[in-house]
């Protein structure tokens, strides 16, 4: 049998954060962020519309506050390059992607080891 | 009659590289009753009811234009003979090929006449039990060199099963990292 696993991205490290946020503004998909330090935020412009990324103490996640318009797809869509950005790091030294694709929004790597 | 027919489903993913030849949706069944030692995944074992569709159902839930074919794994396929035997049916009704691992052996399935009418669509069987201490090397799509490769008939051969990797990650639009493949890469998916 082949295996099959699935989990949930969880916000979980600010350094991640930052690398999917670059990837975003790359892509046009933010305007710009910036770290707000007096309420310890990172304060996002998209387009206009003012995004927070703030750290929840009690479970130690970052969670994203906003307008409800916009933030619910923001947040799906930092999470999906969040979990890209900390997989391409996590990569064991014996494994290297040998392809990567975005179809229909999903992002698929294929891992040679 | 086939619409009647439920099958008990682990996961399905609409398109994978790493399951078989192309890209073939691939449907994970849900009850294993074989136990390997270090079998990748003890999640489909459990012979609970977890999501009940019909092989309909998969195709229109899931099925996405461009993909070569279907790749039935699990958990234990051949534990739901007829619901194996109606999505194979079905998906070869879709101008699809159809590849089926188990942990049973050929000689098994092909002396139990329910099990063995699953050929009737199916054109590569890989059989027998994953053994953890016989890990597949290569690229070739299977878990352990035990496991063989049953071409049933002549659309593929043993090269079509070389993957061009190990391990597929998924990572969906919503956010959620979906592994899959014959072996493990992400550690914090382990």
């Amino acid at each position: 049998m082949s295996f099959y696993t699935v989990i949930d991205t969880e916000l979980k490290s600010k350094k991640h954060i930052i690398l999917a946020l670059e990837e975003l503004k790359r892509r046009g998909e933010i305007t710009k962020y910036g770290l707000v330090v007096k309420q310890d935020k990172i304060r996002i412009d998209r387009s206009g519309d003012i995004i927070h990324i703030g750290l929840d103490v009690k479970t130690g996640n970052f969670h994203v506050e906003g307008d409800v318009r916009v933030v619910e797809a923001f947040a799906k869509r930092l999470k999906q390059f969040y979990a890209y950005e900390s997989i391409k790091e996590s990569l064991p030294l014996d494994f290297e992607i040998a392809s990567e694709r975005e179809i229909a929004g999903d992002i698929t790597l294929v891992l040679k080891g | 009659m086939t619409d009647m027919v439920l099958i008990n489903t682990h996961a399905v993913i609409p398109a994978s590289m790493v399951n078989g030849p192309g890209n073939r949706m691939v449907v994970f069944f849900q009850g294993c009753d074989r136990r390997c030692p270090g079998c990748f995944n003890p999640a489909t074992h459990p012979l609970d009811v977890r999501c009940l569709y019909t092989p309909e159902e998969i195709f229109h839930r899931y099925f996405i234009e461009g993909i070569e074919g279907i790749t039935v794994s699990g958990g234990e396929p051949f534990l739901q003979p007829e619901a194996l035997y109606e999505l194979l049916k079905a998906a070869k009704g879709r101008g699809l090929t159809t590849v089926v691992y188990t942990g049973f052996d050929y000689e098994d399935v092909s002396s139990d006449g329910p099990k063995r009418r699953v050929f009737d669509f199916t054109d590569v069987m890989v059989d027998g039990r994953f053994d953890i201490g016989r890990k597949e090397p290569t690229l070739l799509a299977r878990g352990s060199t035990n496991q063989r490769l049953h071409f049933l008939n002549s659309i593929y051969r043993e090269s079509d099963f070389l993957m061009p990797g190990k391990v597929e990650v998924i990572i969906g639009k919503d956010g959620r990292v979906m592994e899959t493949g014959f072996g493990r890469a992400v550690p914090y998916l382990s």
